[in-house]
């Protein structure tokens, strides 16, 4: 294609690149724009023939009749000379002419409004285009900024859902560490009443006789188990310190128990 | 003083250049081209007639009809203005000369039956017989029909000579009558002259209507045969 290529552009008369480089381009003004604007109203005239200049030029050496007076004596003149002649034209003439004044008269500016009604038409039906365009631009403006907007105020609904998921996972957290602790105060109660019991299994022999209420102490929840120790102090003593010492050797052992 | 009636229909020559043919150029300058969106009131009217005529003549044909558009509109303008122009005083209009008239009708009607011939040949010779004849009339038709057809021409151009001719010379005729009632009794000079006026009124409807009619007919033309 390549190698073909070259043999194709000088192949025809003119090669391709000619035609467009002599084809001018908008190289200067042309002589049709921009042109200027047309004036809004003619020339002034009298009769549909006379321009005002005239009546003007003549007005400082014969007054406002002159001119009249000057077409007075030329149309008689002509008559009377005979250089214009009445024939039957003349009464064609007086027949066509009265009656293109007539309609002139009569319908002139009905026909001159409906020209400008045409053009007026011409606008605004463009100018419609326009203007449903442009509202059409701004509709779509005001409807992106009330999108916008709504995005900005979506922020607040992220915050309450975050506020809402960090609340949730705070109270999990919360509830797992409370039952871990319940779970491990289970245990360690759990212990101390075993250790209790142990500590207290003589006592309890000692104590058989008197001793119901430390003897259901074996029965109490681990929870309870402090209360009722406390409860059985006066009964023997040695439990607070056993207890206290319990505490202290049970945790021991565990720690020991992780530590290995 | 004119000679005699017929002086106005004298092909105008002046030191022995034609003017005939400046005459026949001058209606093109009332028709002025403006590339503006918005012209002045005379170039809108024109337009807007122009818009007019153009789609309710060219409307009834195919669009291989309709590439005839300009051809027509260009006719109907012409004739009309050249008529219109003629109705005001000593003026001369080119469409009284049979010369003239020939020369736009003839071309214009054998190029319409021409191209009906080499595009349509079965459809356009089919016209020479209208449907629903009788068998034996069948030869007579024929031939009527095709004296017909090529009366056609001859039948435009002779119609308009005569419509604006006719007219002008009767203006012509009852102005004279009025000059030479005047002297004899006001009254009907009066009256000759108000006939003059209702003259005057008709021809211009039938300057007009006569532009209309060719381009119609010549438009018909073309329809059958495309």
């Amino acid at each position: 294609a390549a190698a073909a290529a070259p043999s194709l552009k000088n192949a025809a008369l003119l090669r391709p690149g000619v035609l467009q480089a002599t084809r001018i381009f908008h190289t200067g003004q042309p002589n049709l724009a921009p042109v200027p604007p047309l004036p809004e109203h003619g020339g002034k005239v009298r009769f549909g023939l006379l321009p005002e200049e005239f009546f003007q030029f003549l007005y400082p050496k014969t007054g406002v009749t002159g001119p009249y007076v000057l077409g007075t004596g030329l149309i008689l003149r002509l008559l009377s000379k005979e250089i214009y002649a009445i024939t039957p034209e003349t009464f064609s003439v007086i027949s066509t002419i009265g009656f293109l004044v007539y309609i002139v008269k009569k319908h002139g500016a009905s026909v001159g409004e409906f020209a400008d009604k045409l053009n007026e038409q011409k606008i605004a039906q463009l100018e419609e285009v326009k203007q449903a365009s442009i509202k059409q631009i701004q509709d779509a403006i005001d409807m992106e900024k009330s999108q916008q907007a709504l995005v900005q105020k979506r922020h607040y609904l992220f915050d309450v859902q975050r506020n809402n998921i960090a609340m949730a996972l705070e109270v999990t957290y919360r509830e797992q560490l409370h039952r871990v602790y319940r779970e491990v105060k289970n245990r360690l109660d759990y212990h101390i009443s075993v250790q209790n019991y142990d500590a207290s299994e003589g006592t309890r022999a000692h104590d058989k006789l008197g001793g119901e209420a430390c003897g259901a102490e074996h029965l109490c929840t681990a929870g309870e188990g402090n209360s009722r120790q406390v409860h059985c102090r006066s009964k023997a003593a040695r439990k607070e310190g056993s207890s206290s010492a319990s505490y202290v050797n049970t945790s021991i052992p565990i720690k020991t128990a992780r530590n290995s | 003083m004119n000679e005699n009636l017929f002086t106005s229909f004298i092909t105008p020559v002046i030191l022995g250049l034609p003017l005939v043919t400046l005459i026949v150029l001058f209606p093109s300058l009332l028709f002025p081209t403006s590339n503006r969106l918005v012209s002045n009131r005379f170039v809108t009217l024109q337009q807007w007639m122009l818009q007019l005529v153009s789609k309710q003549m060219m409307s009834i044909h195919n669009s291989k009809g309709q590439t005839w558009t300009l051809m027509l509109m260009s006719l109907i303008l012409f004739i009309g203005s050249t008529n219109l122009l003629g109705l005001l005083p000593h003026s001369f209009t080119p469409t009284t000369q049979l010369s003239m008239n020939l020369g736009m009708a003839i071309p214009l009607w054998a190029g319409a039956v021409i191209t009906g011939f080499r595009n349509k040949t079965k459809a356009s010779l089919a016209h020479f017989l209208p449907q629903g004849t009788p068998t034996p009339l069948i030869p007579m038709l024929v031939i009527i029909e095709t004296i017909s057809l090529f009366i056609q021409p001859m039948a435009l151009a002779v119609r308009l000579t005569a419509n604006i001719t006719a007219g002008h010379l009767l203006i012509h005729l009852i102005g004279g009558a009025t000059l030479a009632l005047m002297s004899i009794s006001t009254t009907t000079a009066l009256v000759t002259f108000t006939i003059l006026i209702l003259l005057t009124i008709l021809e211009f409807a039938v300057a007009m209507i006569q532009a209309y009619v060719f381009t119609l007919l010549v438009s018909l033309y073309l329809h059958d045969n495309t």
